[in-house]
């Protein structure tokens, strides 16, 4: 282990100017400094606890102070009862008036509930019967069995008028009679297929001139 | 090395004692004056000593039970007050920066401001030079040279390598020798 003198050299190997130096206290000390420190710092020292420490039974204390606190607030400061007032026996009467007032209740929507049934009744019938007609007005090409009756007895009627009587009709009413008879005419489960007569100019004038329409008096 | 004994005499007191009073003041009074002068050289001025002391010796009283004497008394010692003299500069240069007045926080004009201060004499001159140094290299210069500390003693309160510490001071003294020689 290095003692003093070792020091010294080591210092006066390294700069013989800073070892010449005297090595005196330029700094001063208030007298007695060192006497009363201690005490101070003793006094200062010796407060500060070295753990934390509690009285004896404190837990037990503070818990019953605790719940003795609430139950005390509870009473005064913060109380739970309803600030509002009751008519007397008001929850004795509850339950009787209660039960009156729902078979009231329950009367009273009976009867309501009925009238509503009809009026919702008659509002489906109504919209029935007017979607019916709009969709039978719409679809007059499409014969049900009572038109397919009465289509039967009109074309045993139509077969009777004279052709001549029938074109003389037209005219009279401004009908194109050429368009009037082939429409008359032409079926349409004998038209050809339509990308048949597009993709051929000839297919359409054949079938014409085989049902004896000239296709040009047409046009 | 009785002295060592001791300490740990006063330790054990202190930890297993009904009264840890009498064995704190009894270490108190053993180091402080030493612990004192350790720390005066580093901060200057007499309170500003005063503070870092007080403070150091309670952070002492706080923590000896949990002392776990790996190191001697004095090491331990040692090393609180120099922890503490390093943090309270610090604290000082921090505040100083961030100061209205914008002044750096410089211990020489501390050291001028001194009522005995005389600027021709070598004593205060080195005071001047030691202040310049970079704080840590401060602390090794006023161990070796004030409180004569080996190097293996050094490296216990500093947790420094002994070669690290050396070199140091080596370095320190001569910035010194520079200063007092450019000063002359």
């Amino acid at each position: 282990m290095e003692n003093k003198n070792d020091i010294q050299t080591e210092l006066e190997m390294l700069s013989t100017t800073v070892a010449s130096i005297p090595k005196v206290a330029v700094y001063a000390v208030p007298e007695g400094y060192f006497d009363f420190c201690c005490l101070e710092t003793l006094k200062i020292a010796a407060q500060i606890p070295n753990g934390y420490t509690v009285s004896e039974n404190y837990f037990q204390q503070f818990s019953d102070s605790l719940f003795a606190e609430i139950e005390k607030s509870s009473s005064t400061k913060f109380s739970t009862s309803n600030p509002y007032e009751i008519p007397e026996n008001y929850f004795n009467q509850l339950t009787t008036t209660t039960l009156a007032e729902i078979k009231t209740n329950q009367r009273k929507s009976t009867v309501r509930r009925y009238i509503l049934r009809l009026s919702v009744a008659a509002v489906v019938v109504v919209f029935l019967g007017f979607g019916i007609q709009l969709l039978t007005s719409k679809k007059t090409s499409e014969p049900t069995t009572s038109i397919v009756n009465n289509t039967d007895k009109d074309e045993a009627i139509f077969n009777q008028i004279n052709e001549t009587d029938f074109v003389q009709y037209l005219t009279e009413n401004g009908h194109d009679v050429d368009a009037a008879l082939v429409a008359t005419l032409t079926d349409e489960q004998t038209l050809p297929a339509e990308e048949d007569y597009i993709l051929d100019n000839n297919r359409l004038e054949t079938y014409l001139e085989e049902i004896n329409i000239n296709p040009k008096s047409v046009n | 090395m009785a002295n060592h004994l001791d300490d740990k005499d006063l330790v054990f007191q202190f930890k297993n004692g009904t009264n840890k009073d009498l064995p704190f003041a009894q270490i108190m009074k053993k180091y402080q004056e030493r612990l004192y002068w350790h720390i005066r050289r580093m901060v200057v001025v007499h309170e500003d000593a005063h503070d870092v002391l007080q403070n150091m010796f309670i952070k002492v009283w706080k923590n000896l039970d949990n002392f776990r004497e790996d190191s001697q008394l004095f090491t331990w010692l040692y090393r609180i007050a120099t922890n503490e003299s390093l943090t309270f500069l610090d604290q000082q240069k921090k505040r100083a920066t961030i100061s209205i007045s914008n002044e750096d926080y410089d211990l020489t004009d501390k050291i001028a401001a001194s009522s005995h201060f005389d600027s021709n004499k070598l004593e205060w001159k080195l005071q001047l030079a030691i202040q310049k140094l970079p704080p840590k290299q401060r602390v090794v210069f006023n161990l070796r040279y004030y409180d004569e500390m080996p190097y293996a003693e050094m490296s216990k309160v500093l947790e420094t390598s002994e070669g690290a510490l050396k070199a140091s001071y080596h370095h320190a003294v001569k910035k010194i020798e520079d200063y007092i020689l450019n000063h002359y």
